[in-house]
């Protein structure tokens, strides 16, 4: 299914502001993004792109 | 993804659904007027719709409430689609006694009778069509004013639904449950995975870190200064024998007991030597071992063959005249050979243990050899001892004798052997490995080398642990945070999208009152001069309003859903039905409306004209809860049921 081109926009804006995640993280997520709205995705597809994401980890909650 | 209805079925449900079986073609026209009049099961027959498609769980009152009369004790619904031109059946099975529901799913392409429980459809139009969606294309008139409510949130759920975004929001669960399941297999390890607990497990790891080069640092000095002291001693030592080798009596005597002492550590080594290896090989160390072990291989079950090689041995020696013994083979001789052979056969791997066995049983040895190398050796220590004190009683007697530089000598080296001995001690409370002496010594990972390694390394991976169930569970965080966004941001796009087009099409179906829509929150928000004078819009004007945003928001969804409406003009006035006829049955793919005689003046008439696309339905009741389809615009035109206006 082709995503609708609202949340492609919604999709695009949304990783233009994740400007500290790699090309890798963003293109996963949009595969990740279209999976799901075709209830198509897994937990292991999930898993990856988390793994995939860069976080800082020395931050207090 | 394109949804169709071809027709519905019903068997023993109240109203006029007794039996009743609604065929809109393998290819349904665009349009699809049913008219009948009210009490024939119109709106069950929504229900039933709505029901099948989302797959709702019914109460069993709710089923009972469906059953036609005492004497039926099972009811269906069948409603048959086409979903991407693959016909599905999807049933509904009601048994009115027990009032359980149960959905099945009828597919052509399935082997079987191809009926199977459950809705099966194409996975993302299972997601798809919740309950509250289904209200939306099989429309449910109450919604034209829960979109209005300003209390509710019915417009935003729409859009949701049908855009997806409430599936993409779902995933965030998933991530949680993934962060849960992280947690629960770290847990075995740490329980920290909060920054507060890793900055612990950090500041407890560089304790033992610190710890850890502290006790390096005393091995270090330690053994530096054992060495230094070492070589002071053996400086004295040679110093004393200097000393001691200036009288050419006992220079004699020195030589005589270091070539004593040579032969003694050689013999010494030889006896090690020997004794090592003899320890190596159990049935030399002790009668005892010997003795059960040439048990255990007479244990070893009966020797065998491999039997690759050994079967064609057993076949040819029965085809032979004279037996290897001597004696003639006979008919009985050679059966008995060729049946017994597998006794003595088995799996080539078989040679390993024979040969274990043969060994073992073959275990020869004299264990008293070791008890003699053992007495030797302590003979040998026993003399070294005794050359060391006769070289001690030399030393003693030159003091004795006012050698004060030789006592000097002595007095310094006893301090050196002092500080020797309290080193080792050190060093051995350093670096001892043996868990015994560890304990004798009560030793900790403080004060001790090997179990400071063994403390940094449980230390190390509870940190690793914590800090990778950390790291995965802020991944999902910024994870769950993106979704959001995401979901957010397109909300908005397509909330001023549905909206743009909804006011195009109210700005002509509202000639006469300029109503639109001011903002899609959680409901439709308008906008118009008037409404504050007359509180609020109309029934009609709720229902206009209505139709206009389900088309805008149909029109231009993923999915090609069909339309399914019950009285859609009722109570519109006759203008608006004008209007609401032209405009809306264009945006859909597929519209079958339920409509009720009067509401053919301005609406059902507009469809007169449509060429082609149009099927007409008029349903009239025979009794019995049974009826009468006839298919057709002049029976359309031509009925008139109890609620006809004149």
């Amino acid at each position: 299914m082709n995503i609708d081109p609202a949340i492609t926009e919604a999709l695009d804006a949304t990783l233009a502001a994740a400007s500290d995640q790699s090309g890798d993280f963003k293109k996963r997520f949009r595969t990740l993004v279209s999976l799901i709205l075709t209830s198509n995705y897994q937990d292991s597809d999930l898993r990856r792109v988390m793994e995939s994401l860069s976080v800082q980890i020395g931050s207090e909650d | 993804m394109d949804v169709c209805i071809t027709g519905w079925r019903t068997e023993n449900l109240r109203g006029g659904l007794r039996d009743l079986d609604i065929d809109l073609g393998e290819k349904p026209a665009r349009w699809t007027l049913i008219q009948m009049p009210n009490g024939m099961g119109k709106t069950t027959t929504m229900d039933l719709m709505r029901w099948t498609l989302s797959g709702k769980e019914l109460p069993a009152a709710t089923v009972r409430g469906l059953r036609a009369d005492e004497h039926v004790t099972r009811g269906l619904f069948e409603l048959r689609l086409l979903v991407d031109e693959t016909p599905i059946r999807l049933q509904l099975d009601l048994d009115f006694r027990d009032g359980s529901a149960s959905y099945w799913t009828v597919s052509a392409d399935t082997r079987g009778g191809g009926r199977r429980e459950g809705r099966k459809l194409p996975g993302e139009l299972r997601e798809l069509l919740k309950e509250g969606l289904t209200e939306l294309f099989v429309f449910n008139g109450e919604l034209a004013t829960q979109i209005l409510d300003i209390n509710r949130t019915k417009a935003s759920e729409a859009i949701r639904s049908l855009y997806g975004l409430d599936i993409l929001e779902a995933v965030t669960e998933r991530v949680d449950a993934l962060i849960a399941q992280e947690r629960t297999r770290a847990s075995s390890v740490t329980r920290a995975v909060e920054q507060k607990g890793i900055t612990q497990l950090q500041n407890a790891l560089d304790e033992v870190k610190d710890a850890k080069s502290a006790l390096e640092k005393q091995q270090r000095a330690a053994q530096s200064r054992r060495a230094k002291i070492e070589a002071e001693r053996e400086r004295i030592e040679a110093e004393m024998h200097a000393r001691l080798s200036e009288d050419a009596g006992i220079r004699a005597q020195i030589e005589t007991i270091d070539r004593s002492q040579g032969e003694v550590e050689t013999t010494a080594a030889e006896y090690s030597t020997q004794a090592l290896e003899i320890l190596r090989r159990p049935p030399h160390v002790h009668p005892v071992l010997l003795t059960r072990l040439q048990g255990l291989g007479g244990k070893l079950y009966e020797l065998k063959l491999p039997e690759t090689i050994s079967r064609e041995f057993f076949r040819e020696l029965s085809q032979q005249k004279l037996c290897v013994c001597g004696r003639p083979l006979g008919h009985a001789e050679r059966t008995a050979i060729q049946e017994g052979a597998d006794r003595f056969l088995a799996q080539d791997q078989i040679s390993v243990i024979n040969q274990m066995k043969l060994a073992l049983r073959e275990s020869k040895a004299d264990p008293k050899e070791l008890e003699r190398l053992i007495a030797g050796l302590q003979e040998q220590l026993t003399e070294r001892q005794r050359l060391k004190s006769e070289r001690d009683r030399l030393t003693s007697e030159r003091i004795a004798e006012g050698d004060q530089i030789l006592a000097r000598l002595g007095l310094e080296k006893e301090a050196l052997v002092r500080d020797l001995n309290s080193l080792d001690d050190t060093i051995e409370r350093l670096t001892s490995r043996d868990p015994a002496r560890q304990r004798a010594l009560r030793l900790t990972w403080e004060t001790n080398l090997p179990q400071c390694e063994a403390e940094l390394k449980t230390r190390t991976a509870r940190l690793d642990t914590a800090t990778k169930t950390r790291r995965f569970s802020l991944q999902g965080e910024a994870l769950k945070r993106m979704i959001r966004a995401t979901s957010t941001q397109s909300l908005d796009i397509l909330r001023a999208r549905v909206m743009a087009s909804t006011n195009d099409k109210l700005a002509q179906i509202m000639r006469t009152e300029d109503i639109r829509i001011a903002r899609i929150g959680g409901s439709l928000e308008l906008r118009s001069d008037q409404l504050a004078t007359k509180e609020g819009a109309s029934e009609g004007q709720k229902l206009a309003i209505a139709y206009a945003f389900l088309t805008s928001l149909l029109a231009e969804a993923p999915y090609r859903l069909p339309f399914v409406v019950d009285s859609p003009a009722v109570s519109i006035d006759v203008a608006a039905r004008r209007e609401i006829a032209r405009l809306i049955p264009d945006f859909f793919g597929q519209m079958i409306m339920f409509v009720i005689s009067s509401e053919r003046a301005g609406f059902a008439e507009s469809f007169y004209n449509r060429a082609g696309a149009v099927n007409y339905l008029t349903i009239m009741p025979l009794g019995g809860g049974t009826a009468d389809i006839k298919y057709g615009l002049q029976a359309f035109q031509e009925f008139h049921g109890p609620e006809s206006v004149a």
